[in-house]
């Protein structure tokens, strides 16, 4: 065999939020050029296999497995050959992210291996072992929209040791298996309440604005931005003091020229909309809103409409002009219960909420609608055989607008509750789980375990019982 | 001069007379008086007495044997000091000895039937009995009598003639003597008592007295030598040819009462014993002792020979209201007297059926022939006809004593299976009856709108829904929308012949060896709410079809045709009568070899999985069509035979009834000729097969007698020895069939080469779903929706809200211009990236905007059927790698395949080698197919988990099976798709073919 692969790395400690990233190394030692499986199209030639200390496969990977992680499309096997020149070798990058999920915590030994033409058996490569360590959950922002793709990301921030750890993870929430990205953030010092900015427009010329996400976080009174590029820094920031006597809003905003707005809440009834320049925190609007508790104020801009949603009656939906001028006001859904999470994204013109009431029954309201569309809203009103009270809460609804709910309780349980079944038992013994739903057509349940990290799953909720897809490969 | 009488007897005496005187000795001889039993009735060695000869060949007046014995009685009261004596003879052929015994013999024989002894008769009769003497009595019965026991020839040979006419010579007397004789066929003691008797009523009928007159008569009897009454004379006093031997004389042969008067009376020393004769000493028939002088016998009249009453022939069998019987009788000097005909049958009460005093002309002497329609005039059956449950019949013709009986049937000739009318008289309904005028036009177009009159089971609410769905201007977006009104734009549509299909092919209704389908929609699934659909629950499929699906009706009737005379098949349906027709069906083994074999490029089980399915739940020996628990309708082996039947009264006028006992339905032959002229003698039934495509069945109808009295005759006259000697009629298969189209071909772009339409025909096929796609109309898609309704969908449903920027383009659904590469980005990145932009966040969420807008398009033209849509995601671009150099060519995306409600199957076809693969499996989507292994949603239990071949699995992925890699493999639906095409509810199939 002229073959010979070599699989490294340079990181063979990791955490269980890390997603490494694998050289290989393709060589012959023959006289005359070979045909290999080109990298970026291999047709699935490339496998790499992970075992467990105990040597039992954990999981193997390939190009096409990574199809699979990102869209519920056909499979693309097309296998594109090129030649590689005598004696000579091929060098490529597997970035882990795009092939899998984290591997939970545990040591492994990874092996590659490649089908090449006319090889009867593949090129195998050395063995490569990965130590994976455990690391908690502090903080978890989150944020969908759409500069030109449907995007997801997830900002995590880990605590150890009296330092925090950041990492970005985007996803498309389509099919939230395999991420466009994981990247540690560069460590930020005395960073807190750390948040992303979505994208307040859309263009479809390229994918670099898919790839560009602004995070910014709190350093005592100072206001702080960054703009990554697949979670990686640009150099690019934003900085300035946070206006006083205002409740900074974990929500911000950036323009395709990279103008990144923020929001705080002025206790005069008021949502203030600030530029973030370079050294300050610009006023641009105030709308007067009637809501007493700011936290539940959801906020997004799109095309230089603020849309707003938030406890009023219920829920109420606002659309304002950049110049703090209301636009409208819709009273979505008049419930007698408190509101407790509201999602909204103009681009799909999608408004979820849900109101809960920890008492006895615990009962949940969850609502979901086109505020531009469908002024009748889906609604569900469950009474839960759960005790409350109900520390997280997480909601989607599917396309036939039936509900899908993650419940953490008082004593550490997750459950899941879906439209027809009695509530499933998904996990326990974690302090939060940070949990989150989507459900886009099939149903994606992301929560943190210690060991496991942060990653969604896909849950069969047709299967009997509902239980977990896998995607191992094995 | 003295005179002395004496006799030849006194020749011996010593007479003393004075020798001077002239003395006159006169010598006298005795006298006797003499009747005659004349030779021929006596046949040739026989002792037996015949009351009479042959008539036919007789005068009209003649003297026969019993005339001689009345005369005898009455010469014997009219002279009542004679004393008589009986004498047999013989001629001189044969040996003296044995000639003297049968003389004795004879003698004993007349002596018997004169004197009225029934024992020495019938003795003498059983042991010098001939066959041809028992056949002339009956003739003699039959002529004298009437009796219908003619045994034909008198040939001295018993045969099947003789036989019948002893038997019914037997049914006869008993019946006038009150008597109960075996009715047999032989000729035993009993019979010979029986004949006597007859003696003995012919012997009163001259004296005109009876029985006891008779006895009277007879009790006045002397005999010179009461131990010595009769005596054998052998062949020693013939009266021709004396002193000849061996002379056969038919004078000679005779037996002669001869009487005596007191003083007269012969000495009879000459026979010392029985069977003794000594010639030379007899005093009797010595002529200078003994004359004799004849007692005249008045010949005639002879009643039984002067009046003739006789059916000569009489048709076995006819066919009633087609024919008539014929009855040819003859008749002899009864032209005076009445004579009647009348028909009888033991089902009849104890009226005629038939009864008919014949006119002056139908009862001239001679020959005639009455010809009867078969319509009775009184009981039961008047002014009907009659049929053959009722056979046999019997015809009588008589005249005072004289009576003659011929039996007659009718008889079934054979039954013929046909389509039977949705109505009994063949006609719609009036208009104003609007629900069963619907009904009507819905089953003659197709539709199965449930039975005329008699509707049930919502079968004319699902007709009209189907009916709607099915036309061009009534057809809805949501099947939720219909409703089952009748409007007037349905009415009208009807009237029209709108959408008019063949429901139930026909050859198999009269052919045994033809296979012939019903046809059954095959429902894809539906929008159930503007989102919602249909596809999901296992059991959805199932659902649907029992809400939405009729069971097919294909009224059956049977014709029921008698045998003419001539034996041939003959329509006679006002004479069927209320028979009853047993109506059977078989299920069929299915033909297995149908489905996909387990081979090397094939590997699929789905042949091993349907053969383990289909014997789930027996329904007995061969049944496999789908069990009532997974969808169908068989049953277990006790109530199977009810199955595909409409019980009750709802295929007027058949009643179906259940003869639980012998597992069948039946119905009875319609007789109602009043209410329902047109279904007369016809059986029918509503066959009423399940859903589930593959159920076959093969029909037949067969006449049982069961329940008739005389079940016994009916089977013996109609040869039935066991069941398949049933009269009946077998109708070929019947198999059920889904059936779908394919009504539109969408290539967007426009695309050369075929959809390999033949492969996913044939693949439809192995699970009986008859999928036409031979009619399809092909399309681009700027054909049927237009740029701005592009848009509007574009707009509404993705976050591209730019107008301007989106347009339709032939090439591909993604309407705006592709985003470039970045100079940076990964060549597999921005594959990835353009198929989730064209992907998922574009053609996945127009795909139902695009269904609705193409169903709005084409479901006016064709508002049932598939609409396949092959697609490409969008225009080929070329990707480089990060140096600018081409990485790959050409690249389109693979994405999302579809199957949609209102069965839309969008197909992306990237990559044309996997048309039948992807189209086959997305097209089955359609039909409420899930994924099966390999794909990212594979619900538990819907596929036979031994089978990687399934086409409802993903095609060459990274965690597929070898096995699905098209173009190194043929897929199939594995064996449990095969059976949830057809209908079955998979959910309690097993769950793999092992």
């Amino acid at each position: 065999m002229p073959f010979n692969l070599q699989l490294a790395t340079t990181s063979r400690d990791i955490t269980t939020f890390d997603s490494p990233k694998l050289q290989l190394t393709l060589s012959h030692d023959d006289d005359k050029a070979l045909m290999v499986p080109k990298p970026s199209r291999d047709g699935g030639a490339l496998t790499i296999l992970f075992r467990d200390a105990a040597g039992d496969p954990v999981r193997r990977v390939s190009s096409l497995l990574r199809q699979q992680l990102f869209n519920d499309s056909r499979v693309d096997p097309t296998l594109i050959l090129e030649p590689l020149a005598p004696g000579g070798s091929l060098t490529w990058t597997v970035n882990l992210a795009k092939y899998m999920w984290p591997l939970p915590a545990g040591e492994y030994t990874a092996i590659a291996s490649i089908a090449c033409p006319g090889e009867t058996n593949p090129v195998l490569s050395s063995a490569l072992k990965l130590r994976v360590q455990p690391i908690a959950l502090s903080d978890l922002d989150e944020d969908r929209d759409n500069p030109i793709l449907d995007r997801f990301d997830l900002l995590l921030t880990a605590a150890t040791n009296g330092h925090s750890r950041t990492w970005l993870r985007q996803f498309n929430p389509d099919r939230p298996l395999g991420a466009w990205y994981n990247e540690a953030v560069p460590t930020l010092p005395g960073a807190t309440n750390l948040f992303c900015a979505a994208a307040a427009f859309r263009q479809t010329e390229s994918f670099e604005p898919t790839m560009r996400r602004w995070i910014l976080w709190q350093n005592g009174p100072q206001l702080q931005a960054a703009l990554l590029s697949e979670g990686k820094p640009t150099g690019i920031g934003r900085r300035g003091q946070i206006p006083p006597g205002r409740q900074l809003l974990r929500q911000a905003f950036y323009t395709a020229a990279n103008q990144v707005y923020v929001l705080f809440w002025n206790p005069s009834g008021r949502l203030e909309c600030c530029e973030l320049t370079d050294s300050a925190v610009v006023p641009i609007a105030a709308v007067p809103l009637p809501v007493k508790d700011a936290d539940q104020l959801v906020v997004r801009c799109l095309d230089e409409v603020l849309h707003i949603a938030g406890p009023h009656e219920g829920l109420t939906y606002w659309t304002a002009s950049l110049k703090g001028k209301i636009l409208s006001t819709t009273l979505v859904h008049a419930s007698t219960l408190p509101l407790h999470a509201v999602t909204l994204q103009p681009e799909f013109g999608r408004l979820t909420a849900i109101f809960s009431e920890p008492s006895d029954p615990p009962t949940i309201e969850m609502v979901h609608l086109d505020p531009r569309f469908a002024p009748q809203p889906f609604i569900s009103r469950r009474e839960l055989p759960i005790a409350g009270p109900f520390p997280e809460l997480a909601m989607d609804a599917d396309r036939n607008g039936r509900f899908h709910l993650l419940i953490t309780t008082a004593d550490r349980q997750l459950y899941y509750c879906g439209p027809n079944l009695e509530p499933l038992l998904l996990a326990s013994g974690e302090e939060r789980y940070f949990p989150h739903v989507l459900c886009p057509g099939q149903v994606y349940l992301g929560f943190y375990e210690h060991a496991a990290g942060y990653r969604f799953r896909q849950f069969a909720t047709s299967a009997n019982p509902p239980a977990f897809l896998e995607y191992r490969n094995l | 001069m003295s005179e002395t009488k004496i006799s030849r007897r006194d020749f011996t005496l010593l007479f003393e007379r004075q020798t001077t005187a002239v003395h006159k000795i006169i010598v006298t001889r005795f006298q006797g008086h003499r009747l005659e039993m004349e030779d021929f009735h006596f046949h040739l060695d026989s002792a037996v007495l015949m009351p009479d000869y042959d008539i036919a060949e007789a005068a009209a007046d003649h003297v026969t044997a019993l005339t001689v014995l009345a005369t005898g009685l009455a010469h014997a009261k009219q002279n009542p000091a004679r004393k008589a004596v009986v004498a047999g003879h013989t001629d001189s052929s044969g040996a003296a000895d044995y000639n003297t015994k049968l003389s004795q013999q004879r003698a004993d024989c007349v002596l018997a039937c004169w004197t009225g002894d029934k024992a020495g008769y019938t003795n003498i009769c059983v042991i010098k009995g001939k066959t041809e003497d028992y056949q002339q009595i009956l003739k003699w019965a039959h002529q004298s009598k009437g009796w219908n026991c003619d045994p034909g020839a008198i040939d001295n040979s018993h045969g099947d003639g003789t036989s019948t006419a002893l038997k019914n010579f037997k049914t006869a007397y008993n019946a006038e003597f009150s008597q109960s004789l075996p009715i047999t066929g032989s000729c035993d003691k009993a019979t010979w008592d029986a004949f006597f008797d007859l003696y003995n009523q012919g012997i009163a009928n001259f004296l005109s007295t009876d029985i006891e007159g008779l006895i009277a008569y007879r009790a006045g009897l002397k005999f010179v030598d009461p131990g010595r009454k009769t005596v054998g004379c052998g062949e020693s006093w013939p009266v021709e040819g004396i002193g000849v031997d061996g002379l056969q004389s038919a004078a000679n042969r005779r037996v002669e009462i001869i009487f005596f008067d007191p003083g007269q009376e012969p000495l009879l020393e000459c026979h010392p014993a029985p069977n003794q004769c000594k010639a030379t000493e007899c005093e009797l028939y010595w002529s200078k002792c003994f004359k004799h002088a004849p007692i005249p016998v008045k010949p005639g009249p002879v009643p039984v020979t002067d009046e003739l009453l006789d059916i000569v022939t009489c048709d076995d069998h006819f066919a009633p209201s087609a024919e008539t019987l014929s009855i040819a009788y003859k008749l002899k000097s009864l032209e005076g007297k009445p004579v009647t005909l009348e028909i009888t049958s033991a089902r009849a009460d104890a009226t005629p059926l038939f009864s008919k005093e014949l006119t002056p002309e139908e009862k001239t002497t001679g020959d005639h022939t009455f010809e009867w329609d078969g319509k009775p005039t009184a009981g039961a059956l008047k002014d009907l006809f009659i049929h053959p449950l009722w056979s046999p019949y019997k015809v009588t013709l008589k005249s005072g004593g004289l009576k003659d009986e011929a039996e007659f049937k009718v008889l079934y000739h054979s039954v013929e299976i046909s389509r039977g009318p949705w109505t009994h008289d063949e006609k719609e309904p009036p208009k104003s009856d609007e629900k069963n005028w619907v009904a009507y036009k819905l089953n003659e177009l197709g539709f199965y709108g449930g039975p005329v009159y008699h509707d049930l089971e919502s079968y004319l609410d699902k007709a009209i829904v189907r009916y709607k769905a099915n036309h061009k201007a009534m057809h809805l977006k949501y099947v939720k929308d219909y409703k089952t009104t009748i409007t007037p734009e349905l009415k009208t549509a009807l009237e029209a012949g709108d959408n008019k299909r063949v429901d139930v092919e026909q050859d198999a209704i009269k052919d045994p060896a033809a296979t012939s389908r019903i046809w059954v929609e095959a429902l894809t699934y539906e929008r159930t709410t503007g989102a919602g659909t249909e596809f999901g629950a296992k059991t959805n499929r199932v659902t649907t079809d029992a809400a939405r699906l009729n069971r097919p009706l294909l009224p059956l009737e049977v014709e029921i045709f008698l045998k003419s005379k001539a034996d041939a098949k003959t329509a006679a349906p006002e004479a069927i009568g209320p028979v009853r027709v047993n109506w059977k069906h078989t299920d069929l083994d299915e033909d297995l070899t149908k489905l996909s074999e387990d081979n090397a490029s094939s590997p699929s089980k789905a042949r091993k999985f349907v053969e383990k399915s289909l014997k789930l739940h027996s329904g007995g020996p061969g049944a496999d069509n789908c069990p009532r628990p997974l969808g169908g309708i068989r049953n277990p082996p006790t109530t199977h035979y009810q199955a595909p039947w409409l019980q009750g009264s709802a295929f007027e006028p058949h009643k179906v009834e259940d003869d639980a006992g012998n597992k069948t339905v039946f119905v009875k032959a319609c007789i109602d000729k009043a209410k329902y002229p047109k279904r007369l003698g016809r059986a029918g039934i509503m066959v009423r097969p399940s859903i589930i495509a593959g159920d076959d069945y093969k029909f037949k109808a067969e006449i049982d007698f069961t329940g008739e009295p005389n079940k016994a005759d009916l089977e013996k006259f109609h040869g039935y020895t066991d069941e398949a000697s049933r009269i009946h009629a077998d109708t070929g298969i019947f198999r059920v069939w889904r059936q779908n189209r394919v009504a539109y071909e969408v290539n967007w772009p426009a695309r050369t080469g075929g959809g390999q339409w033949d492969l996913i025909h044939n693949e439809y096929k192995a699970a009986y779903v008859d999928l036409d796609v031979g009619s399809m109309t092909k399309a681009k898609i700027t054909d049927l929706i237009t740029e701005t309704k592009y848009q509007d969908i574009v707009i509404a449903q993705t976050a591209n809200k730019d107008r301007s920027k989106i347009s339709l383009k032939e090439s591909a659904i993604y309407g705006l211009t592709l985003p470039t590469q970045g100079a940076t980005e990964a060549p597999d990145d921005y594959r990835t990236r353009l198929n989730t932009l064209t992907g998922t966040n574009y053609w996945k969420l127009i795909a139902d905007s695009l269904v609705e807008a193409l169903a709005e398009s084409i479901r006016p033209q064709a508002p049932i059927g598939f609409v396949v849509m092959n697609f490409h995601t969008h225009e080929a671009v070329d990707v480089k790698k990060t140096d600018g150099t081409i990485d790959e060519a050409g690249f389109i995306a693979w994405t999302v395949s579809y199957g949609k409600p209102d069965s839309h199957a969008m197909i992306d076809m990237k990559d044309v080698d996997k048309v039948y693969y992807v189209v086959g499996h997305e097209m089955g989507h359609n039909l409420y197919l899930r994924h099966s292994e390999n794909t990212s949603d594979k619900p538990p239990g819907h596929h036979d988990t031994e089978d990687h071949n399934c086409i409802m699995a993903y095609s060459s992925s990274s965690s597929g099976h070898a096995f699905q890699a098209p173009g190194t493999f043929e897929p199939h639906f594995c064996g449990k798709c095969n059976l949830k095409l057809r209908g079955w509810d998979m959910d309690l199939l097993p769950g793999d073919s092992k």
